[in-house]
């Protein structure tokens, strides 16, 4: 089943993190690749455009700068919950003829929410690029909502927090563990919501949001394909350049303090057969305060938790065949502190407490011993292959080029990522792990069956 | 081009490849698809592309889940997971740690009806890949502790799936429509079936498998054609040549009815579909058509329409053909709250019998066509994505000419001939529903085999 509209809000399953993760060491990895034309019109609309002449195709992806951790508290889902609207239809486009003419050529659309951004994307023919763009723009602020429309979406997001939430005991673990971990970031918040704000959510504060936050300044439009920059860049004149400024505000948000407190969840449900581990440390992303660790703290996930050949897999998976898989990412794309997590899935009979004392030992190692130049080299090597494989889709610059520039980094950031990589030496990798690798700030996750009735 | 190809082959490979690349240069039509073939006569079709330093070689054997026996299900996943946990030269450490370091992937996976690989490699390190892949093919280890690692980690994931709603309204379904067929039995197995298998059962399924009799490869990326006709020999020239595994009989028809599978949950699961129609049946075109009218988009399709867009009933609903050759089938899926559950399988039958009965409109039919014809080239924007549908192609017997004729073949579909194919292949009366979770007025007809 196709997922739709919502793509980011994998974020609160383990697997989709892991898949993050992944999609995240690929981002990075096509600087200097890509080498995209970038332009800003009068208005404030950041325009990138990627050339890949490979297929007759072009992808639109419009970012806007506001994810669900620019919510007002009370009022959790209401990013996620607009980007459903979006599909709604405006005086010149009714509700279906956009997609229509994504579909009738064969192309396909989706729509996602993140922490901190929201964004839509078509993948179409060339030739239909500058009819895609006229509507992308029109629905920029044109959009006609009514009521009627906004209850019958609030069902199917309804729907989409039972699919995703309620029917699935390791995102409730996900989403306890946020809320333990950012104790006064709205990161703590779901990206869906909680569920009786989804409820609450009411028409004035929904045309508020769109007014606050869609407009071309705070916005990236970015086009990848058969395409001619020239090109692109006038049509992005002609049909984004007439939008007003919205002079939308600075992200300002509450910052998280410096942890003092380890601290433990534990979701019990009936459903789960097999037991769970999960631990969160808060980090800075490439974007915050001591965002010169991030590019060691990407080498340190991968060495510690790549899945196949990481030091967790190998001595919890091969070594002690404790574990059915173990491994760790980093989220380092986001504006505001993250965090580095590392999961186990122990195998039948085996209890957490075992894990647990199995995944510290690991640490306790690292930061006593450090990482090799062998194991760094491996890595960077690897993660520079990956910049050859980034560049074999049409959708991957335009994501990574995109995701940058919305959450606060620049097409520079993304340009100098190889170099910044292989700069990692294993003393900065230990410095780091040291640093942000510490009891005080960890989140320790525990799924588990529920209790034997007594 | 060609020319120098010709005459590379003609020094490196002899004679036999000069007639070869020949034969590939008349037929190469404008889809640029060549075969080639190795000197021992490993066919494959390739699809150059040298503007990014990369290959993806995409192979299937004819067999796959389906012919391991019920007690034993779960045998064709571990085979697959244990080719590349150490084979020739490689210990298990060492082959993970090589393909890592070289970032060369490497995997393969068991369907019911066949076993397949893909390798994707940097052209800077092909030679070392296919030495990996050929190892993986011809000398895989196999050992104890590999396997006994693997089975725990199977048996770990079947366990956590013995709960999830979806795994069980999809177990529940497949063992009810195909009862007494070997689709009946779970692919990746049971929590007691993995655990039964040894690595005798492994290593047989491989040997059953693994022939060149019944392979299939289809290849993209930076390597020209007397190179690939090279590495053909060298990563499957080594395998035996035995008759592959018989084809599986053909199922009967599933059942109709409604299943429930009672759970604590605030949404129900709805798995329902019947039987459908051959890859290889004239009608396909049609039906692919049909079916996209009534279920291929979220957003537009009858039952997104219908259960989406109109009445938010469910975040995502959607159904679609699954030709399994020994027995197609017409399977869709949604979820929704408990409340509605009934409801949406209602509009579910409704939307079937009302397509089955008038067939689509001429628009729909014109906008089903636009898309299955224009999402076609767009789906091809990578080279795996090319390999592995340069495979299809040949499992299908589709020719290498169809992506030109393909848009053709959907043209040609007018509506009288959509609304009989409707009319045949949509049997409202025949839906089989295995429905999870805690519906509200949803009654039994058939009884389920329940979640594990």
């Amino acid at each position: 089943m196709r997922v739709f509209r919502c793509s980011s809000l994998l974020g609160s399953s383990l697997l989709a993190a892991i898949a993050l993760w992944l999609g995240h060491s690929l981002t990075g990895a096509q600087a200097k690749v890509f080498n995209p034309t970038v332009y800003t019109l009068d208005n404030g609309l950041q325009v990138v455009v990627v050339e890949n002449h490979r297929v007759p195709a072009v992808v639109q992806m419009l970012w806007y700068k506001v994810g669900s951790a620019d919510e007002v508290a009370g009022y959790s889902g209401l990013a996620h919950f607009f980007e459903h609207l979006m599909f709604k239809g405006t005086e010149k486009t009714p509700q279906g003829a956009f997609s229509g003419v994504v579909r009738r050529n064969g192309g396909n659309e989706n729509a996602f929410t993140s922490w901190d951004h929201t964004g839509y994307y078509q993948v179409v023919p060339r030739a239909q690029l500058p009819e895609i763009m006229a509507m992308e723009a029109d629905r920029m602020t044109g959009l006609t909502l009514s009521a009627d429309d906004i209850e019958t979406e609030r069902k199917v997001v309804l729907e989409e927090w039972r699919e995703r939430v309620s029917q699935n005991p390791g995102a409730q673990l996900g989403q306890a563990m946020d809320a333990a971990l950012y104790q006064n970031h709205p990161y703590g918040r779901p990206i869906i919501g909680w569920k009786r704000e989804i409820e609450a959510l009411n028409y004035d504060t929904i045309r508020a949001f769109y007014r606050q936050h869609y407009a071309p300044d705070n916005a990236i439009l970015v086009v990848a394909g058969d395409v001619d920059p020239k090109d692109v860049l006038q049509l992005a004149q002609q049909y984004y350049g007439p939008i007003p400024r919205g002079n939308v505000a600075p992200r300002v948000r509450p910052q998280e303090p410096s942890p003092v407190a380890a601290r433990r969840v534990t979701v019990r449900d009936e459903r789960v057969r097999e037991p769970t581990w999960r631990r969160a440390y808060l980090a800075p992303s490439q974007n915050s305060v001591g965002k010169e660790h991030a590019y060691a703290l990407e080498v340190l996930a991968q060495i510690l938790g790549d899945g196949t050949v990481g030091r967790l897999a190998k001595s919890m998976v091969r070594g002690a065949e404790i574990a059915a898989a173990a491994g760790s990412w980093y989220d380092g794309d986001r504006v505001d502190d993250t965090s580095f997590s590392l999961y186990v899935v122990p195998v039948v009979g085996v209890p957490l407490d075992k894990v647990e004392a199995a995944v510290d030992a690991e640490i306790a190692k690292l930061l006593a011993d450090g990482v090799t130049d062998a194991e760094v080299a491996a890595i960077v090597r690897r993660m520079q292959a990956a910049a050859v494989y980034a560049r074999d889709s049409l959708q991957g610059g335009a994501r990574a080029l995109g995701e940058a520039l919305a959450n606060g980094g620049s097409v520079a950031d993304v340009e100098s990522w190889p170099d910044r990589i292989a700069a990692v030496t294993p003393s900065a990798v230990l410095e780091a792990a040291r640093l942000y690798l510490r009891p005080e700030r960890s989140v320790t996750g525990e799924l588990l069956p529920s209790e034997p009735a007594s | 081009m060609i020319g120098r190809i010709c005459r590379r082959a003609a020094c490196v490979v002899g004679a036999v490849m000069l007639v070869l690349c020949a034969a590939s240069a008349q037929a190469q039509d404008k889809s640029g698809i060549v075969e080639v073939i190795s000197p021992s006569g490993i066919k494959a079709w390739l699809r150059q592309d040298s503007s990014i330093p990369l290959l993806a070689i995409d192979f299937q054997f004819q067999g796959g889940g389906a012919i391991v026996p019920a007690e034993k299900a779960g045998a064709a996943v571990l085979a697959a997971r244990m080719l590349t946990e150490g084979a020739g030269e490689w210990d298990g450490e060492a082959f993970r740690q090589a393909l890592a370091d070289n970032a060369i992937s490497l995997g393969f996976d068991a369907g019911r009806d066949s076993f397949s690989g893909g390798l994707t490699t940097l052209t800077v390190n092909r030679d070392l890949a296919v030495r990996l892949l050929r190892a993986a093919l011809i000398a895989p280890r196999l050992e104890e502790a590999a396997l006994r690692q693997e089975k725990a980690a199977l048996v770990t994931e079947r366990r956590r799936n013995l709960t999830r709603p979806n795994s069980i309204a999809f177990r529940n379904w497949f063992r009810t429509a195909f009862k007494g067929h070997p689709y009946s039995t779970s692919l990746h197995g049971t929590p007691e079936s993995v655990a039964n298998v040894q690595s005798g059962d492994v290593a047989g399924f491989l040997q059953n498998v693994l022939t060149r009799r019944g392979l299939i490869v289809g290849v993209a990326g930076d390597i020209a054609p007397a190179d690939l006709a090279q590495v053909l020999e060298q990563a499957f020239g080594g395998l035996p040549d035995h008759a592959p595994p018989p084809e599986l009989p053909q199922a009967a028809p599933p059942p109709a009815g409604m299943m429930v599978i009672q759970q604590p949950s605030q949404q129900s699961v709805l798995v329902f579909g019947h039987d459908g129609i051959g890859r290889d049946d004239p009608d396909w075109y049609a039906a692919s058509l049909v079916v996209q009218v009534l279920g291929g988009s979220t957003f537009t399709s009858r039952l997104g329409a219908e259960v989406r867009e109109k009445r938010g009933l469910a975040y995502g609903i959607g159904a679609s053909l699954s030709p399994y050759k020994s027995g197609a089938l017409v399977l869709g899926r949604t979820a929704t709250r408990n409340e509605a559950a009934a409801e949406t399988a209602q509009i579910i039958r409704d939307e079937w019998r009302r397509l089955a009965e008038g067939g689509p409109s001429a628009d729909e039919l014109a906008e089903a066509k636009s898309y299955l014809i224009g999402s076609f080239p767009l789906s091809l924007d990578s080279t795996d994505a090319i390999a592995s549908v340069l495979v299809q192609m040949q499992d299908f017997n589709l020719g290498r000419d169809y992506w030109s004729q393909r848009a053709d073949k959907f043209r040609a579909v007018d509506l009288a001939m959509a609304k009989r194919v409707a009319n045949q292949i949509l049997k409202p009366d025949a839906l089989l529903f295995a429905v999870v979770g805690a519906p509200d007025q949803v009654t039994a007809t058939l009884p389920a085999i329940g979640a594990q």
